[in-house]
């Protein structure tokens, strides 16, 4: 069996770990590195439980060959903020609502966020195409949608 | 659990010697939203995967007059392209739209190409803008029109070494324009139910100098419509011409059923889309 070590910077700290060549990096981040927020969804980018952001941008992590990875630099919800030190977005989904079961929650913060990073004034579609790629089964999307406008509001 | 080989060259060279080597039993991994996919799935497991996301594969640029696009350029990457949306419009709309942002920050060109499907929305724009693609091996390179790439679902002409490392098309240019348009079974995450779309060079007379026009997800490859394009050539580009193009280019496509849509609906989208992205094209208001 053909293993690969893996380096690489997750939530800004350098990481190593040793899995399958075929391992995805959402089986990585779960069953590796013990990162948990990363949901299993679909596993074929339909769903975007599993989003991350890879160098920066969001990605589905279900598609990306941790392999891939190696040497660049990895981000789930855990790097955006902490409990005491939340990112506005994490606050204004506790505070408007924004998570109902609460799966979809850490790849909609990502997407979200990753928005929010390019784009301090978003319109509401724009907050609506930045998270199309992630599905909401509780269909609260009122919620995250004002939870993500009342966020950038707060980051003015 | 199978033995997987896996292969991150920094060089073309390097990539196109492991090619050569493993033949057939080596898949390319570019942004990964089909093969890791079908890897998760069990669909296919490769014995040997090469991933092309060091080959510095990424790039868009504009040389002696032609636009020369990495095979590695990320859909993210060219919807946002300044010189795509100005000179290219149609394939920055079909990047620029395809299924999701994160899906988008993985997905490449190359990889939208080769995966062959029908509904290929960036082939679909590719095609009507006249791309051509460069076909790399260790033995050299060959340019072909994209439209000749396509043999069927899933299949095309690459050969066993060969690796897709560029698309070249001419920008656009003064009385010249370009549309996509997509219709699915979502606003976002869908593959298309149909596709078009149209390149248009008009006169200063509103003569129809040249025109180019692909129909996608209406037969086993994209469809360049070359009948349709016929009616419009050399003629008064009038909402009737282009009503009588649009009725043409339903005759030149072969639709099926599925679950997806019907035939008789990818007729009707035919009509409507090829309309569209002509009008829009020829820069005149997209109803009509």
């Amino acid at each position: 069996m053909s293993e690969l070590t893996i380096s690489f910077k997750l939530n800004g700290k350098l990481v190593s770990g040793r899995a399958p060549v075929q391992t995805n990096l959402l089986q990585f981040l779960r069953e590796v590195m013990n990162v948990t927020s990363p949901k299993f969804g679909c596993e074929q980018g339909n769903c975007g439980a599993c989003t991350v952001w890879l160098d920066g941008e969001p990605v589905n992590s279900c598609m990306v060959l941790a392999a891939t990875v190696d040497g660049r630099e990895v981000t789930t919800v855990e790097g955006l903020g902490t409990f005491d030190k939340p990112h506005p977005l994490q606050k204004a989904i506790t505070e408007h609502y924004g998570a109902q079961c609460g799966y979809c929650t850490p790849g909609m913060v990502m997407s979200a966020a990753a928005l929010l990073k390019k784009n301090k004034i978003p319109t509401r579609d724009e907050v609506v195409n930045a998270i199309v790629g992630n599905v909401c089964r509780c269909t609260g999307y009122s919620k995250i949608v004002e939870s993500v406008l009342a966020a950038a509001q707060e980051m003015r | 659990m199978k033995d997987v080989q896996y292969f991150a060259p920094d060089t073309l060279r390097k990539a196109l010697q492991l090619l050569g080597k493993h033949g057939t039993r080596i898949s390319v991994l570019a942004g990964g939203t089909d093969l890791v996919r079908d890897m998760n799935l069990e669909f296919k497991v490769p014995d040997n995967i090469l991933w092309i996301g060091r080959l510095g594969l990424e790039y868009i640029k504009l040389q002696e007059g032609v636009i020369h696009i990495g095979a590695a350029t990320r859909m993210q990457t060219a919807g946002a392209s300044k010189l795509l949306q100005d000179k290219a419009a149609a394939l920055a709309q079909a990047a620029g739209k395809l299924a999701a942002p994160p899906v988008r920050s993985l997905a490449t060109l190359g990889g939208n190409i080769c995966t062959a499907s029908p509904a290929g929305d960036t082939v679909c724009a590719l095609i009507a803008l006249g791309a051509e693609i460069v076909l790399s091996s260790a033995q050299g390179k060959r340019v072909l029109p994209l439209e000749k790439f396509f043999r069927g679902p899933g299949k095309t002409v690459i050969k066993a070494g060969e690796l897709l490392t560029e698309i070249r098309l001419r920008p656009t240019g003064k009385g010249e324009g370009s549309a996509y348009r997509k219709v699915g079974r979502r606003q976002a995450l869908t593959l298309a139910v149909l596709n078009a779309a149209a390149r248009v060079q008009l006169d200063a007379k509103g003569t129809c100098l040249d025109v180019r026009i692909a129909v996608g997800s209406a037969a086993p490859t994209p469809v360049r419509a070359v009948k349709a394009e016929a009616v419009l050539r050399g003629k008064a580009f009038t909402a009737e011409a282009i009503a009588r193009a649009a009725e043409m280019a339903v005759t030149e496509i072969k639709p099926i059923d599925d679950v997806h849509g019907t035939a008789w609906y990818r007729r009707q989208l035919t009509r409507v889309l090829v309309g569209r992205v002509l009008r829009s094209a020829g820069g005149m208001s997209e109803e009509g």
